[in-house]
């Protein structure tokens, strides 16, 4: 158990070295640098060059790496061109909402999802089952962003349930109820269409391992012994099934913060998504990078995490 | 080595035991115990073979008996070149096969039959396809030139010249194994390695694989290392036995030798364990069987060294050598 | 298990649920496929009817030989075979078509997916995309009518113009990625799988790294920085993330297989690594590849017609089904004027339903107990 994390350790920081110089080439890729926003007409060419000498521009390529991989460990992540603003302060605004939006769509996941699969596995093949089958093979076949389209539509203009854009209503003083509850609100529609669509893989897994369980011959055995139906399930077969769902978790945090980034679009919601399509398109592209770091530094903790209670509650993986 | 890999045995690999100039084959086969922590480096070896040292007349066929997991097979494979070799050196008409870069390369000479007729033939290709591999690979023939070519082996194999272009899912398991001997002796070789090559058929079949290999053998003069567990379908093929328990040969000798004279007690049990057919018998045989196991119940560690191996061959006569331990 | 192996089936755990499933439901039917073909018995047709006609006299000791000895092997005889046992004594892809045809949400949605692509594709060579993407001020967001069939966009642009030309970008597209994905990750996972060891070990961590990537950003971020780009490098630019589900499915079989004696009798008979790796194991790989390519052909339709849809795809003239679903983004457009982006959705997901339905019965085909045939 402990050798193989200390393992899936070592193998993470390889990962994240070759991350970082990835993304050290794309963002010497893209145009501009430090200085491009700087660039004022009344500024003469020589005091650029004496910039650029200062800030490092001119030096080989590893060292301008092993510069930026320093900053980065004092907290310097460079300069936002569009905002004016150090990259860091940029992203921490939005940081908070994306983190309340990947929240609400996981714990509504599990809320709904986990219901619908252990019904759809313990009755499989009855009219209920054949309903959620039935939604699931919708569900896969529909890509995320027609769905948050379709209930934007439906339930934000339509009908005028929720409102449609922003993360919380314009005026309202921050800390008040009122404001903790238009966040809710605002996070309604977005978190749905998320979830919604993400939940069917785990009523899948569910479902199909909950069916193979079933006819275990541990379960069959329990059966004998005159265990009371509503028992094996509970005590036998759900633990047995739910348990990897639980080990998938960093792996499901991951998928729905890449995911987020239509969700963030359609629903005009400043998370880090947003940001990162607005950055694109505005071409700020430090800002850009970063979040490419963090993101990429987020799915690697998010395998770890995953592999780690994997190995936890599977005994196969941890035999030696 | 795909065979053993799962094996959890764990032993620090330690230099083989002894030496056997005479022998010309000597193989030993790593199994690495994969245990590192970033890229798996391989830390110490379990030896599948240790200390084997097999000679092979031309023309004649070795038996090489032992229980599941004794190495047999992967000695075998290992003088095909599927197995590396730790050490020791495996020599085919003087020709030393294992030197390391450039080996010579005799595969055209060496064959091999496989125990599973069912894996040993992939499943996707016609019998034409599958006999013709090994010529294609060796000579350059066109496909008018190969059709006879092969016609001519399937009837030497006692197959119908109709089975060229069907696949191996429309044979029984005993035409299977001819397909499998039709594509080994394609290339006219001069060594098969057999291994195993009735176990996975039915009893009734078994005897008539077992006649034909042995027509075969006599037809083409090949010289014949013939795997089993099963002392009694070796009795019947083969001039010399070797016997192999833990990776190591326990008795080594002419089959009159281990059959007439057995002198070691994994060897007497085995002999024991055939089957006879002769009714007249059963109580002899019984009592027999029952004497040797008791023997062997109380001697049987005696036979072995402290890691529960064989000790080293001792010659008992000219042609018989056993592996008995060095009294005093 | 080795060590090797924990990690590799762990991280095989992770992914997606989805992927995973996948991965364990179709090795597991490529198995029992193997099992049910592998009997002791031969399969052609009654023995005792094949030995009535039968003029091949059996030599001594031939008591296993009740396969039919058919002298006239030409190609006549052996047509007449195949169609008599076509289920059993076939390669897999004639079981795949047979179980496509018996299965008829399948069939028809195998039809109405040829429809819609020869129609499309037949279309586009009498359309001119110029004219369709030509901007026109007198007929900006106008609802269908006689002259627009689907009405027009904010350019005053004809949809069903655009819809034609934008499914056969989006299929087009996802073709190309999914024959770039799925040929690299099988070439990719066949010779990890098949030479194990240290280079197994070295591909597979190669392709943990690419899992973590945010494939989605990252291209975003290629297609900006690329100056110009056409079908082809867009869809380099996407496969370049996507082969890595091939590629650990196509070595996880790829190790089963190599266990298997065939592959070293191969060996033994003086065939090299490359001859054996393409012609005598990626045969027996090439059911399941279909269906991993056709199902990940759905997937790629989905992710392309996504990229348009942020505006990261092609160009506004050169419109994807992503493209016209984009013209959504604006509020208006949403709530008053669902012509220009309902029928792509319903495209879309027309396009993804067909796709999977039909790889999930090539899916069924590989499992013999789920046949339907």
């Amino acid at each position: 158990m402990l050798k193989f994390t200390i393992r899936r350790l070592l193998i993470t920081f390889p990962q994240l070295v070759v991350l970082s110089v990835l993304v050290f080439i794309m963002g010497s890729l893209m145009p501009g640098d430090a200085l491009s926003g700087l660039i004022d007409p009344n500024i003469p060419a020589e005091a650029i060059q004496a910039r650029r000498e200062a800030l490092g521009l001119n030096n080989p390529w590893y060292i301008q790496y092993r510069d930026w991989v320093f900053a980065m460990f004092q907290g310097d992540f460079g300069t936002s061109i569009f905002h004016q603003r150090p990259v860091m302060d940029v992203i921490g605004d939005r940081l908070m909402n994306t983190v309340w939006l990947s929240l609400f769509s996981t714990v509504l996941i599990y809320l709904l999802g986990l219901p619908l699969g252990l019904v759809s596995g313990r009755y499989n093949d009855s009219l209920l089952d054949n309903a959620i089958t039935g939604y699931t093979y919708l569900g896969f076949a529909t890509p995320q962003f027609i769905f948050g389209l379709v209930i934007l539509w439906v339930f934000g203009y339509n009908l005028g349930w929720f409102p449609t854009g922003g993360s919380v209503a314009p005026g309202v003083a921050p800390g008040s109820l009122d404001y903790v509850l238009s966040k809710i609100n605002h996070l309604v529609l977005p978190s749905f269409a998320i979830a919604l669509i993400g939940l069917v893989g785990t009523v899948q897994y569910l479902r199909s391992g909950i069916i193979e369980t079933k006819q275990k011959d541990f379960i069959i055995l329990a059966r004998a012994k005159g265990v009371k139906e509503s028992a094996v399930y509970n005590r036998h077969v759900f633990r047995n099934s739910i348990l990897p769902i639980a080990a998938f978790f960093g792996y499901e945090v991951v998928a729905l913060l890449g995911g987020s980034i239509f969700i963030e679009m359609i629903y005009s919601y400043p998370g880090m998504g947003r940001l990162f399509l607005d950055s694109i398109s505005t071409r700020d592209f430090s800002v850009a990078n970063v979040l490419i770091l963090l993101y990429g530094f987020m799915a690697i903790v998010g395998a770890l995490l995953s592999d780690i209670i994997l190995s936890i509650v599977d005994p196969r993986i941890r035999i030696k | 080595m795909w065979a053993l890999r799962n094996t959890r045995l764990k032993q620090v690999s330690k230099e083989a035991a002894h030496d056997e100039p005479i022998g010309n084959q000597r193989s030993e086969s790593p199994l690495p115990d994969q245990g590192g922590l970033f890229f798996n480096t391989v830390k110490d070896h379990v030896k599948a073979v240790d200390g084997v040292s097999i000679s092979i007349p031309e023309g004649t066929t070795y038996g090489l008996v032992g229980e599941s997991g004794s190495g047999k097979t992967t000695t075998g494979k290992a003088v095909m070149g599927l197995n590396p070799v730790t050490s020791g050196e495996i020599y085919f008409d003087g020709n030393k096969l294992n030197t390391k870069g450039k080996s010579v390369d005799v595969r055209d000479d060496i064959q091999m039959i496989f125990q599973d007729p069912y894996s040993s033939l992939n499943p996707r290709k016609r019998v034409f396809d599958i006999v013709a591999e090994p010529i294609k690979n060796y000579h350059k023939r066109s496909r008018s030139e190969l059709v006879p070519e092969v016609l001519r082996l399937l009837e030497k194999v006692g197959l119908p010249p109709g089975s060229l272009y069907k696949y191996p899912h429309e044979f029984s398991g005993g035409q299977r194994q001819r397909i499998g001997v039709a594509r080994a002796i394609a290339l006219n070789p001069k060594l098969i390695i057999a291994d195993e090559p009735v176990s996975a058929l039915d009893v009734s079949v078994q005897a008539q694989v077992l006649n034909f290999m042995q027509d075969i053998q006599q037809d083409l003069n090949l010289t014949m290392m013939f795997i089993a567990h099963d002392l009694g379908v070796v009795r019947h093929m083969c001039k010399h036995i070797g016997i192999m328990y833990q990776g190591r040969l326990v008795e080594e000798g002419r089959a009159e030798d281990i059959f007439s004279n057995p002198q070691h007690i994994y060897t007497k049990r085995l002999i024991a364990a055939i089957p006879d057919t002769d009714v007249d018998e059963i109580e002899s045989n019984l009592a027999m069987r029952r004497k040797v196991k008791e023997e062997y119940d109380q001697n049987f560690v005696d036979h072995l060294d402290e890691e529960g191996k064989a000790f080293p061959l001792q010659p008992v006569s000219e042609t018989h050598r056993v592996a008995l331990p060095v009294k005093g | 298990m080795s060590n090797r192996n924990d990690y590799n089936q762990n991280s095989d755990a992770g992914r997606t649920e989805e992927t995973r499933n996948e991965e364990t439901r179709l090795r597991q039917q490529e198995l029992d496929r193997r099992n049910t073909e592998s009997d002791d018995m031969p399969r052609d047709g009654d023995p005792f009817e094949a030995r009535s006609n039968d003029d091949h006299t059996y030599e001594k000791g031939d008591m296993d030989m009740s396969v039919k000895a058919d002298i006239q092997h030409g190609a006549a005889g052996h047509g007449a075979l195949d169609s008599k046992n076509l289920p059993r004594s076939t390669p897999g892809w004639r079981i795949i078509i047979q179980e496509v045809i018996a299965d008829k949400l399948a069939l028809f949605s195998l039809i109405l997916f040829t429809i819609i692509t020869a129609y499309v594709f037949g279309l586009t060579m009498f359309l001119d995309r110029q004219e369709i993407v030509m901007v026109d001020l007198f007929a900006i967001n106008q609802p269908p009518d006689e002259t627009f069939r689907l009405g027009t966009d904010y350019g005053g642009r004809d949809i069903f113009g655009q819809l034609i030309i934008g499914t056969r970008n989006s299929l087009a597209i996802g073709i190309l990625v999914t024959l770039m994905s799925v040929g690299f990750g099988i070439v990719y996972g066949v010779v990890s799988g098949y030479f194990g060891g240290q280079i197994d070990n070295i591909m597979m961590r190669i392709v943990d790294f690419f899992m973590v990537l945010p494939f989605l950003m990252i291209v975003i971020v290629f297609v900006t920085i690329t100056p110009s780009y056409d079908i082809f490098t867009f869809s380099f630019m996407m496969a370049a993330f996507l082969w890595t589900g091939t590629a650990r499915l196509v070595r996880s079989l790829a190790i089963q297989e190599r266990e298997l004696d065939y592959i070293n009798a191969s060996k033994t008979l003086g065939s090299s690594h490359g001859k054996i790796v393409f012609t005598q194991l990626m045969p027996n790989l090439v059911g399941i590849i279909i269906v991993n390519g056709t199902l990940s052909l759905a997937a790629n339709i989905g992710i392309e017609s996504g990229l348009s849809f942020i505006g990261f795809g092609f160009p506004e003239d050169y419109p994807s089904l992503g493209t016209l679903m984009a013209y959504a983004t604006n509020s208006q457009t949403l709530q008053h004027r669902p012509w220009i982006w309902v029928p792509a959705a319903i495209m879309i997901l027309v396009l993804m339903l067909c796709v999977r339905n039909i790889g999930e019965a090539m899916r069924r085909a590989g499992d013999a107990r789920q046949r339907q045939a």
